[in-house]
């Protein structure tokens, strides 16, 4: 059986079928193709297939296609490119946050859920916000900071 | 020091960074196609069982289904395995843990696949399943392997012995003598990228393609070649960008590789074999888990004069990294090696097991062996510190190995070769405040510090070690390069950029190096070992080494000068000294491929001759050696157990740091690596069930489990590297279960020898001493 | 295999009751979404919840404060109805990432059972009431009488969780909520404590003292509520110092000796917490 959702990906309409049961990450993946989501853990513990759901961090190996239908949904892809890199990811290659790269596009996209809304977090909130994302390379310290200067850097744009 | 280095040594952008941020950058599942077939394993359900009977027909029926095998069906051998081929691509006769396949299939869709492993039936004789290597090494115990092609004795699978100096004497001398067992758990890797394959068969070769995350593109094929029945020249292996491996993808691709390669020569059609992070758990390598004895003997003023360290290790179902008979001793030689730590000790005894257990393979695991030793020797530091009341610091700057000094196994430490240790503790200890005693306050919270140190060898001490590589100039002034080292994250393919880019006197942007690919790359050996930057990047620097004498000697003739008068610098060649007569690299080049010069170079290095005797452990394993240490604070809250790390320093001698970016980033993440197996890591094995194989329970550090972590970079040239340089990526984590562990006695005033220091174990630990009436 | 995405409540009631124990309610999702792909629960049909207006609501009402079904532990922390109960606070502040946080429901917890579940162990000390609605009518029932045992609850299957109940704050109510586990991040629970004591001048007049992790549901410890209620608080707090709660069914696992140990200890602690800026300043 199959259901037909509409969502707002990437700035775009689309409408998918999609089984009831499926979730999320893998018609990203595997239907748009938008393979920066990342699944790594299939339970919900990892984070590394974080994506915004109407502006807000989700984990996207947890929902189900259809609890998405009508409603918008940013991935890594959406938020920038080469001519047009986004402050958070910059921090991040400036700041050598970067290593395997696997958990990097949800770390970006939990970062920018809270730098979004706060535009001067304290410390620890940053720490909160990204507490929910496993990152087995870097010990957190170069992609706390990344996103520290990433929020320097979205004030001065504001 | 100054450098005149115009990229090394430079915090230049990773090249890989931008890709991976904006999400584009591919890792072998990214490149799955519809087209492929979904393979799938059916994993043993007893992990020490009988093999009664298998059978597959109902899954065969079921419509969707392209194959499904059993032991009887494998094209060639059906074992492999990096030294020694003791583990079934599918088990016949018996499984030895959780992770022998018992049947495989292959399906057009996922869901298919699953629901065919649920329609195949097996029968099952459960065996009583081995946890501790202790109980399964007696005489009496049952043999894991029935008969395995290299096991010593039942199931011990090896013992590697280290003998030097009189050590029955140095303890019957000794003023004090230190004895205490030491534990550490078997963990999982966790790199974030789950096990995949995707294997095709090419119908024009005949041969085999796989593509997986590894850290060994050539070990892969070789390892696999008897599987398939395909010889070694018709198997390309592939190795996009790699999600994490720490040591354990050197051995994983081959389980994944090895059944989705069979699954392909069957179906004739590409399989997609992919692990879910359960089954990464259930089925993948480990660290072994270890049990130590360690009597240390010294003089009443902190003189080390003798270890006697016997280590068992738990080898788990299969041989996999754990190590044979000579030479390939593995992680069990390394426990050896190490058992005397980083200090001179003249009389030294230390017997290494191997031993046979139900766990999932125990494999490299960074460090390899030598963080299992050196938590026991840097404990054993802190109780003789105690014992005699002087300062840890000091009394390991007391014994330190310096220059001109012997290790326990027999090799003499030279300055040439780094040796900033010293260096290192004076950082560490100015830093950190180290005599300044913490404010206690009356809580329930105790505070501590603590210290450790370590010394970690440069690539592997076997006889092939060294690395080969293409570089290859194009005719607009770039730079090719072809290696098959795995970029999993540490750099090293921005590492190899900035070594060749230097060497060639070309623009970091004008360099490319290659991911990992049999097909276009020689053998640089495994990336592993702390090497690939430093071994291979040696070979890169003698292949640019090659092209430039080359483009210099075509230079000198256009400018009617020595070569040895010439230089190039950001892609322009110039007579030194004057630096208005440049021409560009792109010029020389086209003048070099039109006067018959080649353009490619093989670059290739090889370290002295590495050594180490099966008899008594001595030799001269490894050509450089990276020190370092770590010094962290701790508040431990008595009625709870809970511990955190408040502080950690952590400085490294890296001989070089070809970008001190990226050695941060190791420094930084096997601080965090290393304090995740200190405080809060261990595999919940349940006669030989994992109790905790998601990341719901087998947990490692968030951001919010780790202090700020702190690095200082300490550099003594080690002279046969490239620009100086030691290997980095697994050295960082090995001081820091210990330094925990002293950091909680310090605080706590206890000994507790077992990592990881979880609240349940401290806690226990504060009860029994109040039991005894110990404290306060 | 249906998805239904109702509306109105209505509407969803109707579709409970038409397929009733094959359902399956999904809210955030954040537990049953992870069973529903394994395979381990597999519902004929789906009713997802979380974006109908009916349950969204939080307001003051007749001296509650009442949460809709489908509002998320981020909009209760956002919320200042919420921001009086500080033992709710503290419970939305360690209960897990923001990505939980966003999509995760108290009510979905309580539909869960989960014997480790933050938020239930708090709503219970709070006094929280459940209301449940079915097609055929609306009943309300205390928390700690819904939990039926391991995973289980007394939700009829035809019935839906309307809203959570809080009595209003006392203004002389003090209420705290710790967590102790194993990492200091997005972590089960090994023992939750949640407490709340009305007091007179230095006397404690009602507590409510809840527990998780320590039986196969969140348990509410009366047995410890008799030794604090009547006395002054540094009375209470010594009686009940040490003593571990009878009402406690640990299970065998590696951690049952640990929560022997620790049970009393959070107790003392979260009364402590509870009281401390009052009393001990």
């Amino acid at each position: 059986m199959a259901k037909k959702i509409q969502f707002i990906l990437n700035g775009n309409t689309v409408e998918v079928m999609v089984g009831e049961t499926e979730l999320l990450v893998d018609v990203l993946r595997d239907k748009f193709r938008l393979t920066g989501t990342k699944k790594a853990c299939g339970t919900g513990d990892c984070g590394a297939c974080t994506v915004l759901l109407n502006k807000e961090a989700v984990r996207s190996c947890i929902i189900l296609a259809p609890m998405v239908d009508g409603k918008e949904v940013l991935t890594i892809e959406g938020l920038g490119d080469e001519k047009n890199v986004h402050p958070i990811q910059q921090a991040f290659v400036d700041a050598g946050a970067v290593q395997c790269g696997y958990c990097t596009p949800a770390m970006i996209l939990t970062a920018k859920a809270v730098l979004d809304i706060n535009h001067d977090p304290s410390d620890e909130e940053i720490k909160t916000a990204l507490s929910g994302n496993l990152c087995r390379c870097t010990g957190y310290s170069k992609i706390f900071q990344a996103v520290k200067n990433a929020a320097k850097a979205m004030n001065l744009k504001r | 020091m100054k450098s005149g280095y115009q990229i090394v040594g430079k915090r230049v952008n990773r090249v890989d960074a931008l890709a991976k941020a904006l999400g584009k950058a591919k890792f072998t599942s990214d490149f799955k196609r519809q087209d492929m077939l979904i393979g799938k394993a059916l994993f043993a359900k007893f992990p020490h069982a009988i093999i009664k009977g298998v059978d597959t027909a109902k899954a065969e029926q079921l419509e969707g289904v392209q194959a499904v095998l059993t032991a009887k069906d494998l094209p060639g051998r059906n074992g492999y395995g990096i030294l020694v081929p003791d583990k079934p691509v599918i088990a016949e006769k018996k499984t030895k843990y959780e992770g022998d396949a018992v049947a495989l299939v292959a399906a057009v869709s996922e869901e298919i696949a699953k629901k065919a492993l649920g329609l195949i039936e097996v029968e099952y004789e459960v065996l009583p399943a081995y946890d501790d290597p202790r109980q399964a090494m007696k005489d009496d115990a049952i043999h894991i392997h029935e008969a395995h092609p290299a096991a010593d004795k039942g199931n011990i699978l090896t013992t590697v012995a280290l003998d030097s100096g009189d050590v029955e004497k140095a303890f019957r001398e000794a003023d004090i003598i230190i004895e205490n067992s030491y534990e550490t758990p078997m963990v999982d890797h966790a790199y974030m990228e789950t096990d995949v394959c995707m294997a095709e068969p090419d119908p024009l070769t005949g041969g085999l393609t796989l593509c997986s995350p590894q850290q060994a593109v050539y070990a892969t094929k070789r390892c696999l070649a008897p599987v398939f029945g395909i010889p070694q020249n018709k198997i390309r292996t592939f190795c996009p960008i790699v999600g994490g491996g720490f040591g354990g993808k050197e051995d994983s691709v081959l389980d994944v590789s090895a059944m989705a390669g069979v699954l392909a020569l069957k179906t004739k059609r590409p399989v997609y074999f992919e692990l879910d992070r359960e089954e990464v758990f259930r089925t993948t390598g480990k660290r072994h888990a270890t049990y130590i004895k360690h009597r240390m003997a010294a003089t009443k003023d902190g003189k080390i004069t003798a270890v006697d360290v016997e280590t068992i290790l738990d080898k788990g179902a299969y041989t996999s990294m754990g190590g044979l008979n000579n030479p390939l001793m593995a992680v069990t030689q390394r426990t050896a090696m190490y058992a005397g730590g980083t200090y001179f000790i003249p009389n030294a005894r230390a017997r290494s097991h191997s031993v046979f257990t139900n766990h999932p393979y125990s494999c490299a695991f960074r460090g390899f062996g030598a963080p299992q030793a050196m938590f026991a020797v840097e404990c054993q530091i802190d109780e003789l510190a105690k014992a005699l009341n002087m300062d840890p610091i000091e009394l390991r700057l007391k014994n330190i190995l310096r220059h001109g000094d012997r290790t326990i196994f027999g090799q003499v430490m030279k300055e040439n070769r780094g040796l900033g240790l010293e260096e290192c503790i004076t950082k560490v200890k100015g830093r950190m405040d180290w005599d300044k005693s913490l404010d206690q306050g009356n809580g329930p919270v105790k505070k501590g510090k603590g210290i450790a140190v370590f010394m970690y060898g440069t690539g592997i001490p076997l006889l092939f070690e060294g690395a080969s590589c293409y570089v290859n100039l194009e005719l607009d002034g770039s730079v090719s390069v072809a290696v098959a080292a795995t970029e999993m994250g540490q750099g090293i393919v921005t590492a190899l950029t900035q070594t060749a880019a230097e060497a060639l006197g070309v623009r970091y942007e004008d360099v490319n190096v290659t991911y990992s690919d049999t097909a276009t790359a020689p053998d640089c050996g495994p990336t592993v070992g702390s090497r690939a930057a430093v071994v291979v990047g040696n070979a890169v620097l003698d292949g640019c080494n090659k092209l430039r004498e080359r483009m210099l000697s075509v230079a000198s003739k256009e400018f009617k000068k020595d070569p040895r008068d010439m230089d190039i610098k950001q892609g322009e060649v110039f007579i030194v000294g004057k630096p208005e007569t440049t021409m560009p690299l792109a010029a020389i080049v086209s003048k070099a491929f039109i006067t018959q010069v080649p353009l490619a170079a093989v670059g290739t290095w090889y370290p002295p001759q590495p050594s180490f005797r099966a008899e008594d452990g001595q030799g001269e394993p490894m050509h450089a050696y990276t020190f370092g240490v770590q010094a962290v604070e701790v508040e431990v809250d008595t009625e709870t157990g809970e511990l955190s790390v408040t502080r950690s320093v952590l400085a490294c001698d890296v001989g070089k740091a070809i970008n001190p970016s990226l050695v941060e980033g190791q420094m930084e993440g096997g601080a965090a690596m290393g304090i995740g197996w200190a405080i809060l890591e261990e595999g919940f094995m349940n006669k030989g069930v994992m109790e905790n194989a998601s990341f719901h329970n087998f947990l490692i550090p968030t951001i919010k489990d780790l202090p700020e972590l702190e690095s200082i970079i300490v550099e003594h040239p080690n002279d046969l590297g490239p620009y100086g340089a030691k290997g980095i990526g697994e050295p960082p984590l090995i001081a820091t279960a210990p330094a925990i562990r002293n950091a909680v006695c310090n605080a706590l005033g206890i000994s507790i020898n077992t990592i990881p220091l979880t609240a349940v174990r401290i806690l226990a630990a504060v009860k029994n001493q109040q039991a005894v009436g110990g404290g306060n | 295999m249906q998805f239904f995405t109702p509306h109105t409540l209505t509407n969803a009631l109707d579709l409970l009751d038409q397929h009733r124990e094959k359902t399956v309610i999904i809210n955030g999702g954040t537990d049953i979404v992870e069973q529903i792909s394994k395979g381990t629960v597999s519902p004929e049909a789906i009713i997802y919840i979380q974006d109908m207006a009916e349950l969204k609501e939080m307001r003051q009402e007749d001296g509650y404060t009442v949460i809709g079904s489908a509002v998320t532990y981020k909009e209760m922390e956002q919320s200042a109805l919420c921001r009086k109960y500080s033992a709710l606070m503290d419970c939305l502040s360690s209960l897990g990432s923001p990505a939980i946080k966003n999509v995760g429901t108290p009510a979905g917890n309580i539909g869960t059972a989960a014997a480790a579940g933050d938020c239930n162990v708090a709503l219970i000390a709070l006094g929280a009431q459940v209301v449940l609605e079915s097609k055929h009518g609306k009943r309300t029932i205390a928390i700690e009488d819904i939990f039926s045992g391991k995973g289980k609850t007394k939700i009829n299957p035809d019935e839906l969780i309307r809203e959570i109940k809080l009595p209003l704050a006392h203004a002389n109510t003090r209420s705290s909520f710790i967590k102790l586990a194993r990492r200091k991040a997005q972590d089960i629970g090994k023992v939750l404590v949640a407490v709340s004591l009305t007091l007179e001048g230095d006397i404690c007049r009602e507590a409510r003292i809840a527990a998780g992790a320590i039986g196969p549901a969140p348990l509410r410890l009366s047995s410890l509520e008799q030794l604090m209620v009547g006395n002054d608080i540094v009375a209470g707090l010594a009686k009940i110092k040490d003593v571990f709660p009878q009402e406690a069914k640990l299970r065998d696992s590696r951690f049952r000796v640990y929560k022997e140990q620790v049970v009393s200890v959070i107790v003392r602690r979260a009364l402590e917490k509870a009281v401390g800026g009052e009393y001990y300043g």
